[in-house]
């Protein structure tokens, strides 16, 4: 069974990607459809037996590199992490190729979207289950090839062109360090098992641990858009938007969080990699709500809303609540995933317009679209007994809970984001369904939800928004559950802050975030509906002007590091392709050697100037070296004390005859 | 005088030259006048000023609307940083003025992160350690185990 699951997805692929032509384009859906169907169906069976059973599961396959000490297997593991990220990934991802039938219909490469998108769905199983880094490697640089090709689905286009090779160049940083750290763990461990490296972490010294953390950090930051690394996920939004919601909202990008988790038994022996971890999602977190209040692509402010519950899944692990953010990662895939596929439901009915100041007036066209978005949108901004509330809520207080300088920091960081979260959730829900009507009259002319393809995922993915968080709660983060006993995730003793959250945090700081959430969505729409003129005067000052532009800039980062950075690189290439490549091989080649040759003939030549005395100085200069050759070959110091007192006499001489 | 001795040197060279020139070809001046002809040895190809094609009007009616480029137009040298692929030019403000707004919302930052560290509460509880190291907690031979060695379930 779990071999099938792990390779059905893979023989999807290749039936539609190779044999489209003989399946045609109903036979490539039924096939990739059904056969990553039926994976989830075992992946369900599979979290059942793994997860709640308690069963790990090993599956040895086959050697890979045996070089001296150096022993890698191809050998999965399924235990309950690896279960509880099987559940989001693979029905998400079920869902977005039923959602596709429809969203592609029109579109001539069917066969080919469906391959790759079945391809991610395998790169992404084989992230998940393998057994040691380097599988887990080939999983991490399958899905970021199957992440490229997917943003530039539409090749022809040069913005698709250029986010796709933003992605891959990004996130290319990150796997640079990724291997820097796996390097380091085979120098320092000589081996890259999960079991034996996390089986020798508590007894090596703090600092290697610190610096395989910190490969492995920057890693993750690059896969999970962190701050620093994160300008390539709002521009991965060229690609079609059931990419976007599985791969720029689910899972993909979930990868570099599932590496933190997969670690835990490692960096839990750093305290300076768990600080980084804390502090740099709560960065994230501020900085892309911030942004997302700004921008005004509906997908754009979907992929910052994404980037800041990513940040705060990092925090979670910063705080040692690895549970924690596995739970916010599953919550999170659903809900998001259902954002995503509503923004695309949108799209979809009003002609591919993404810029939500011309929509508006759409809760009457769309009122399905408009409920499920709705129900996204209160789980994303943590309403009570919404999926999202009990993970976004908990993670809040956990950091308030920690009780450490840091941790009470970052939850006022955090909950600042989550302000700005409810902020553009009730601005994108408020200027797409219940605004004024600002598109063009065709727009709102041929606008229409889909049929049962595209409208069944959403119904699907808002019952796991609204239910999933209350019925698997005590699972993943209830006191005392025995879900992680098969210990893949470890929390150290001391780091543990569960009951200090539950017991110790204040009832006010238990409610500040909820208090927030409230009264910002109905301030905002008050503004909106009955102030309109105050916000726009605000923004039309010179002030108002500055921090829109600021914002909407995105913090200018993308212009610093084009300036300074991506500019004086390529510049750098130019030169040296010119200067160095060319240039040194014209140079030390033929045009060298010509004007070389010629010159020192040319050189020659006018030594010949027909003037006696002149050659009777270089007969005098010739033998004069040739008669010093004896004392340079036997490096005599008669020769300097023969030269001192020569220049002496002759000066003594001039000297004299001046005189 | 000095120069008189140069001048009688050099007379009766000037001299003979001018009656019997000695045989001699140089390349020398042929390869300078090619280098003036053709100074970056490109065949003299007519390189355009170094400007980006996104700063063209993208409604300007080019031959190739995507690259922004007539049809036969020289491309720049470097083609490859200055045609549409390359990285965009960002140009709504200055990098200064950028900089100085980053700045602002960096010492806001910090500035919340004082205002915090003057206030943060300290923990209600003593965490328990681990002085011996965590063998018993994580199931070795002194650890409390969840059923009896005899017990069936």
């Amino acid at each position: 069974m779990y071999l099938t699951l792990i390779i059905l997805p893979l023989l999807g692929s290749i039936v539609s990607g190779f044999f489209g032509r003989k399946v045609g384009i109903t036979g490539s859906h039924i096939i990739t459809c059904g056969s990553v169907i039926t994976t989830t169906l075992l992946a369900i069976i599979a979290f059942f037996e793994v997860g709640f059973n308690n069963i790990p599961v090993t599956i040895n396959i086959a050697r890979w590199v045996d070089v001296e000490s150096l022993y890698v297997l191809w050998n999965f593991r399924f235990d309950s992490l690896t279960v509880s990220m099987l559940i989001p990934v693979l029905i998400v991802s079920s869902l977005v190729h039923i959602y596709s039938i429809s969203y592609m219909s029109h579109d001539p490469h069917n066969q080919r979207f469906f391959s790759y998108l079945s391809l991610f769905t395998f790169m992404m199983i084989i992230l998940v289950t393998g057994n040691n880094y380097l599988i887990m490697f080939v999983g991490w640089e399958g899905v970021g090839v199957c992440s490229y090709l997917l943003v530039n689905f539409w090749f022809t286009r040069i913005a698709a062109n250029q986010s796709s090779l933003s992605a891959l160049l990004t996130n290319r940083v990150g796997d640079c360090l990724l291997t820097v750290g796996m390097f380091t763990i085979i120098w320092s461990f000589g081996n890259l098992d999960y079991s034996t490296v996390f089986a020798l972490a508590p007894y090596y010294n703090e600092t290697i641990i610190t610096i395989v953390g910190i490969c492995l950090l920057i890693g993750a930051t690059a896969k999970s858009s962190q701050v620093g690394l994160h300008i390539w996920l709002p521009q991965a939004m060229e690609g079609p938007t059931p990419v976007s919601a599985l791969i720029h909202a689910a899972t993909m990008v979930t990868a570099g969080v599932y590496l933190l988790m997969r670690s835990s038994p490692l960096i839990e022996y750093s305290s300076t990699v768990l600080v980084l971890c804390l502090w740099l999602g709560a960065i994230t977190t501020v900085f892309s709500s911030l942004i997302g209040l700004f921008q005004q692509d509906i997908k754009k402010v979907i992929a910052y809303s994404t980037m800041s519950q990513l940040g705060m899944m990092v925090i979670a692990i910063g705080l040692s609540s690895y549970n924690l953010a596995l739970f916010h990662l599953v919550n999170h895939a659903f809900y998001k995933a259902l954002l995503f596929l509503g923004a695309g439901s949108v799209i979809h009915a009003v002609a591919d317009n993404q810029d939500f100041r011309k929509y508006g007036g759409l809760r009457e066209f769309l009122p399905l679209t408009y409920s499920v978005m709705l129900i996204a949108s209160l789980s994303l901004v943590a309403v009570p007994f919404m999926t999202g509330f009990y993970s976004k809520d908990f993670i809040l207080e956990s950091s308030y809970g920690q009780f450490y300088l840091s941790g009470t920091i970052v939850y006022f960081v955090a909950t600042i984001g989550a302000m700005f979260t409810t902020l553009y959730s009730a601005k994108v829900l408020y200027l797409t369904f219940l605004a004024n009507p600002n598109g063009p009259l065709s727009s709102y002319k041929h606008a229409h939800e889909g049929d049962i393809f595209l409208t069944l995922p959403l119904i699907i993915l808002s019952i796991f928004s609204i239910f999933f968080g209350y019925l698997t709660k005590d699972i993943f983060i209830g006191l005392g559950t025995g879900f992680f006993v098969d210990n893949s995730l470890f929390i150290h003793p001391s780091h543990e802050i569960m009951l200090d959250t539950e017991f110790a945090v204040p009832t006010l700081f238990k409610l500040l975030p909820f208090i927030f959430t409230v009264s910002l969505s109905i301030i905002s729409v008050l503004f909106s509906e009955f102030l309109p003129k105050l916000l726009i005067n605000f923004k039309f000052s010179r002030f108002g002007y500055n921090i829109f532009s600021f914002f909407n800039q995105r913090f200018y980062i993308e212009l610093f590091y084009n300036k300074y950075i991506v500019e004086g690189v390529l510049k750098l290439g130019g030169q040296t392709t010119k200067s160095l490549d060319k240039g040194s091989v014209e140079f030390l080649g033929p045009y060298g050697l010509e004007k070389g040759l010629l010159s020192l003939s040319n050189s020659l030549g006018k030594l010949s100037t027909g003037v006696i005395t002149t050659y009777a100085l270089y007969v005098l200069i010739g033998l004069m070296f040739y008669i010093s050759l004896i004392y340079f070959s036997y490096n005599d110091n008669n020769l300097f004390i023969l030269v001192v007192f020569t220049l002496f006499a002759l000066l003594n001489n001039n000297l004299t005859s001046t005189k | 005088m000095l120069s008189q001795r140069i001048l009688a040197r050099r007379l009766p060279q000037v001299a003979a030259r001018a009656i019997a020139p000695r045989a001699s070809f140089s390349q020398i001046p042929a390869l300078r006048a090619a280098e003036i002809d053709d100074p970056l040895q490109n065949n003299n190809y007519p390189n355009p000023p170094a400007v980006k094609r996104a700063h063209r009007d993208p409604h300007g009616g080019w031959w190739d609307a995507q690259e922004k480029r007539n049809f036969g137009e020289p491309v720049h040298e470097d083609n490859e940083i200055l045609g549409v692929f390359s990285p965009e030019q960002y140009t709504h403000v200055s990098p200064g003025k950028g900089f100085f707004h980053l700045g602002c919302f960096v010492a806001a930052f910090l500035g919340l992160v004082g205002v915090v560290s003057l206030n943060y509460p300290d923990k209600p509880s003593v965490p328990k350690t681990y002085p011996d190291g965590l063998e018993t907690e994580l199931g070795g031979p002194n650890a409390l185990p969840a059923r009896k060695s005899g017990d069936k379930w």
